[in-house]
């Protein structure tokens, strides 16, 4: 999930896609931007298929799952690629997506998975990230940062955004009732929320807050393009939360097969070796290429929440936030 | 009037249709999907925030403009001058042009990197005050200015003979009449503001600063939750009527007229009113100058959805506009013009928040599997729906003097109704039709609330390119792309006003 | 002949009784205050205006069953006679034919009658462009065209000074005798128009009318037994 400049101002129609020969995607924006894996991925799956892959860029993840609904059985995609595991059960309850048939025990992943329709892509772990020539004391757990530390932070809104719903979640497997209060302490430093993970960074990289809600990858990216090393990711000692970005074939593709396929492409050496240093997540192979600098990215403890408890809970999380950040 | 029925089924259908919708949304609320909790799960604290800052921010923004409209009302209504129709419509410009541009020019003027930086950021309560004052304080200075015109001349010639001095003219004739006439103004920007949408989902900010439009805007586009957009939307309606229903009926009509009045000038400005018109220059252009200095700043780009962007809103604003004529003339039919029902119902029109008659719509499209397909119809309609009441009274004048001049002529000649449109009503009517169509296209074409809330994420609108491109901080290209929006409707203005002008004869 | 027998009428609550017969070729002077129902009368004549009961005969046939365009009169109002934003040429076309075509003989009347009444010389031109003298011409030149038997006039010429007033009554007098029309004539000035006037109706309420010859009208006049208000000489 990175990129610089926000919106992908170069989305693809999606009028009338159902060629014969080829995919729809939905996705988020920045996977299909100039910068994201979707070009280099589009290409290299289209060699192999002769097919076509259109990518249909929504503004975030959680838009995916709302656009899906908006949509039912009508909807003009093949696939939806970019919900995180959090969103799996909601999205299942759709009654959308379609069993996957592939065997996904080689995979290397934060915790055990096991899913007949969702397959993993990349994954990452949330966390706060700084630039240590202006931050002098470095929160070391999450309770430091709400609680002790005076570093101003920008995040992003749990209700649209993956990253903001992982902090939520972050925020509840260590706080648990009492994320209440913590949201509260918290407040006063917060400069914004934006409604995506892109507006926080830019906002963040302009100076406007000490910290970013970001992901433990995100230093790679400084370091391979602008040689810096001055951005870094804070360590929390209660263990980072989780995201696997996950992707789906649809009941209603008209092609079926060359949908599994394409899955079957995204967890193969062509397209992981494209993710780490395009979307700067962690790939899902174990042997894929990934840039020199995420040999020094820490790997940190993971904290999760099944999909079915987030399902269940996240109305009430959400409210929860909302009342406590809107104060 | 036995030979022009045609007139009255025009007119009933539309009426119909505006009920219809009315139903029709009404009906989305009642029927919506019902996704989201159990009723109470919503009267909680965030409620109670929203609430609470939307009435704030109105009641703030309001006084903040009035407070600023008054001495510039005084200075101007001293007596009358030469010219004061181009002040006048200099003072509509603001209500006009595209929210989003008051929008970007505050960020230009007051934002970090801007003409006059604030302390702190200008997002949040701040930017959204400002932006209110800058769209509402020419509004403001235009009703009091009205009102204060109407003081009869022979009341000004007794002060004058008596020798009262400014501060004692002050106190015994403007003063009263600001105080009376400032309590409706208050509460029509304080209603504005109340419902206003651009200003704060573009300078809100995060959560601290929603009101319930843009509430009903994250129900339904974070959470999917249609029982929140419904909730908040009908507050939002329950709590505009109150506000309406304090106000009084005459107060608001005044609204309607958006026209500056061309008055007999007796001699130029004095002094003052010179002062006062520059200043007031200064203030209402200063967010435009800020943002095509802004557009200057870099060479042009234009983003590769512009080209889409731009036939959508195009398209829009014509389809609307059309629509939005149509339905103006089918109100202004001799059998439904008169009647007082035909006003009210114009004028519900009017108040009823946008967002509020976009959610049910939408509601009743979601309800029924529509809304993919549904975006292009609703955008079109609502957006004709809201310029109706603004060009309807212009349309119902020229008519009226149509039919009272040559009715009878037309009857003892014998006209058909195709004949009674041709030689008589068509060329009457057409430089006022265009007008309208041109102001109906400015004001579509500058909508960005409608298309937000309705469109999906393939569907681009300048505004909406606009929106996006702030979103992602790149504040020079949405300048440019704004800049462009502004010469269209420039364009369209220049258009409307030489109709009005050159077709008259 | 021309018939009204016992028209009645309610108009913004004033009830209105009218009965008198015009001889074929005269020329009827209805005279009153203002508000008896002078213009009233001639609107329910020419059909814009229908009236409660009552029967309005040309030549013993009813006319009450035709629309306005219909019917056997030619009518000039106060003002508004003719189409401001239309050339005269169209303004008098569309006395002929409302669809503004005309045939080849339409069109040489026209022009005849253009110059007849000394317009030949502003076809082209638009009404707010003319003088009054010269509208009243072109707005009597449509009526002309027309050949209506009965021609109602609501005081046209009110407007304007005595000189033009005096021409536009010549030019009516002019109609009746060349094409034999009746005319109807609503006026504050009878004194002007007393040799031209063979009949006077003399509103002395919305449901009181005389009916006199002008000859006893003056009669009775000089006598002293009618004051009639309304009138300036």
């Amino acid at each position: 999930m990175f990129k610089h400049t926000a919106i992908a101002l170069s989305l693809v129609a999606t009028a009338s896609m159902a060629g014969a020969n080829s995919l729809t995607v939905y996705t988020y924006s920045s996977f299909v931007s100039d910068w994201g894996p979707g070009p280099q991925i589009k290409e290299r799956f289209e060699a192999e298929c002769g097919c076509e892959v259109n990518f249909v860029g929504l503004d975030d993840g959680v838009s995916l799952l709302n656009r899906l609904r908006l949509e039912g059985s009508g909807t003009g995609a093949d696939i939806i690629l970019g919900i995180d595991d959090a969103l799996i059960a909601e999205t299942r309850a759709l009654g959308l997506v379609a069993d996957h048939g592939l065997d996904l025990s080689g995979l290397s992943l934060p915790y055990a998975w096991q899913d007949d329709a969702f397959v993993p892509y990349d994954y990452g772990h949330f966390a706060f990230v700084y630039d240590q020539t202006r931050v002098e004391s470095v929160p070391a757990s999450l309770y430091e940062l709400v609680y002790e530390s005076n570093a101003s932070i920008i995040y992003q809104d749990p209700r649209v955004s993956t990253p903001g719903q992982g902090l939520m979640l972050w925020m509840k497997s260590v706080f648990g009732d009492e994320a209440d209060q913590a949201w509260r302490a918290l407040q006063s430093r917060v400069v914004t929320v934006t409604p995506g993970w892109s507006e926080a960074y830019a906002l963040f990289q302009e100076g406007e807050s000490d910290m970013v809600l970001s992901y433990t990858t995100s230093p790679a990216y400084h370091m391979t393009w602008e040689d810096t090393d001055k951005f870094q990711a804070a360590e929390f000692s209660e263990g980072h939360y989780a995201q696997i970005e996950v992707a789906a074939v649809l009941t209603t593709t008209e092609q079926p097969e060359l949908a599994r396929d394409f899955l079957a492409f995204l967890v193969s050496r062509p397209a992981q070796d494209v993710l780490p240093g395009t979307n700067w997540m962690w790939p899902v192979l174990e042997d894929a290429e990934v840039p020199e600098a995420f040999e020094q990215m820490a790997r940190p403890e993971t904290l999760y929440f099944d999909s079915e408890t987030v399902a269940e809970n996240r109305r009430a999380w959400l409210q929860e936030w909302r009342n406590a950040a809107s104060q | 009037m036995s030979t022009f029925r045609p007139s009255l089924a025009f007119g009933r259908l539309g009426t119909f249709v505006l009920w219809l919708t009315l139903a029709l949304a009404a009906l989305g609320m009642a029927l919506h999907p019902g996704q989201g909790g159990g009723w109470s799960s919503y009267f909680d604290g965030w409620l109670v925030r929203i609430l609470w800052f939307s009435i704030y921010q109105a009641l703030l923004s309001a006084l903040l403009s009035l407070v600023l409209a008054w001495p510039f009302a005084l200075a101007l209504a001293y007596r009358p001058f030469r010219g004061q129709w181009l002040v006048a419509g200099f003072l509509n410009l603001a209500f006009v042009l595209p929210v989003l541009a008051v929008v970007l020019g505050i960020v230009f003027l007051f934002g970090r990197q801007g003409w006059l930086p604030l302390q702190g950021t200008v997002y949040g309560l701040k930017g959204i005050l400002l932006a209110h004052v800058a769209l509402n304080f020419p509004f403001a200075v235009r009703l009091l200015w009205e009102r204060l015109g109407q003081i009869p001349d022979h009341q000004h010639r007794l002060a004058q003979v008596l020798g009262l001095n400014a501060w004692q003219r002050f106190r015994r004739l403007q003063g009263p009449l600001m105080a009376v006439a400032s309590g409706p103004v208050f509460v029509v920007i304080a209603l504005l503001c109340f419902s206003s949408f651009t200003v704060v989902l573009t300078l809100g900010g995060g959560p601290a600063n929603t009101n319930l439009e843009v509430a009903v805007f994250q129900a339904l586009k974070y959470d999917f939750d249609a029982r929140a957009a419904a909730l908040y939307a009908l507050i939002h309606g329950a709590i505009a009527f109150t506000a309406i229903a304090l106000l009084g009926r005459g107060a608001v009509l005044s609204m309607e007229s958006a026209q500056p009045r061309r008055q007999n000038a007796r001699g130029w400005p004095t002094l003052v009113q010179w002062l006062a018109i520059v200043l007031l220059l200064v203030l209402l252009l200063a967010p435009y100058l800020a943002l095509i200095n802004r557009a200057l700043a870099a060479s042009w780009q234009w983003p590769s959805r512009l080209p889409q962007a731009l036939q959508t809103s195009l398209i829009i604003a014509f389809c609307s506009a059309a629509l939005s004529v149509l339905l103006a003339l089918s109100r202004c039919m001799p059998s439904i013009a008169d009647h007082a029902s035909a006003r009210w119902l114009n004028f519900g029109v009017l108040v009823i928040p946008a967002m509020v008659m976009t959610t049910g719509l939408f509601l009743l499209c979601l309800r029924l599997g529509w809304a993919r397909q549904a975006t292009w119809p609703l955008v079109i309609w609502i957006n004709a729906l809201m310029a109706m009441p603004l060009i309807v009274q212009p349309l119902t004048a020229r008519s009226q003097v149509a039919r009272a001049q040559y009715q009878r002529l037309i009857r003892v000649l014998g006209f058909s109704v195709f004949q009674a449109i041709r030689w008589v009503y068509w060329p009457l009517l057409r430089p006022v039709l265009i007008w309208a169509l041109a102001l109906a296209a400015v004001l579509s074409l500058g909508d960005m609330g409608v298309a937000a809330l309705v469109g999906q994420v393939d569907f681009v609108t300048l505004p909406l390119l606009v929106f996006q491109t702030m979103g992602s901080y790149q504040m020079t290209l949405a300048a440019q792309i704004m800049v462009l929006l502004l010469a269209l409707c420039a364009f369209l203005l220049f258009l409307a006003e030489w109709a009005r002008g050159a077709l008259r004869a | 002949m021309l018939e009204v027998k016992n028209v009645k009428s309610r108009w913004a609550d004033q009830p209105f009784h009218w009965h008198f017969q015009v001889k074929p070729g005269d020329l009827l002077a209805i005279v009153g205050t203002s508000g008896v129902g002078k213009s009233t009368l001639l609107n329910v004549l020419c059909g814009l205006h229908k009236p409660d009961s009552g029967d309005v005969q040309w030549q013993g046939d009813s006319v009450m069953a035709l629309p306005a365009h219909r019917r056997p009169f030619g009518m000039l109002f106060q003002s508004h006679n003719l189409f401001d934003h239309l050339s005269v040429e169209v303004n008098l076309a569309l006395g002929l034919n409302p669809s503004g075509r005309l045939t080849e003989a339409q069109r040489q009347a026209l022009l005849q009658a253009a110059e007849r009444f000394g317009i030949a010389g502003l076809l082209t031109r638009k009404p707010y462009a003319l003088s009054g003298g010269q509208q009243q011409r072109v707005a009597l030149a449509r009526v002309f065209l027309q050949r209506k038997p009965v021609l109602l006039l609501d005081e046209p010429f009110s407007s304007l000074d005595p000189a033009l007033r005096q021409e536009g009554l010549d030019w009516v007098k002019d109609i009746q005798t060349s094409l034999g029309t009746t005319v109807l004539l609503v006026t504050h000035h009878l004194d002007e128009m007393v040799s031209v006037t063979d009949q006077v109706l003399l509103g002395l309420n919305g449901d009181r009318w005389l009916d006199l010859s002008v000859t006893e009208f003056e009669a009775r006049r000089q006598s002293g037994e009618l004051t009639v208000s309304g009138l300036s000489s």
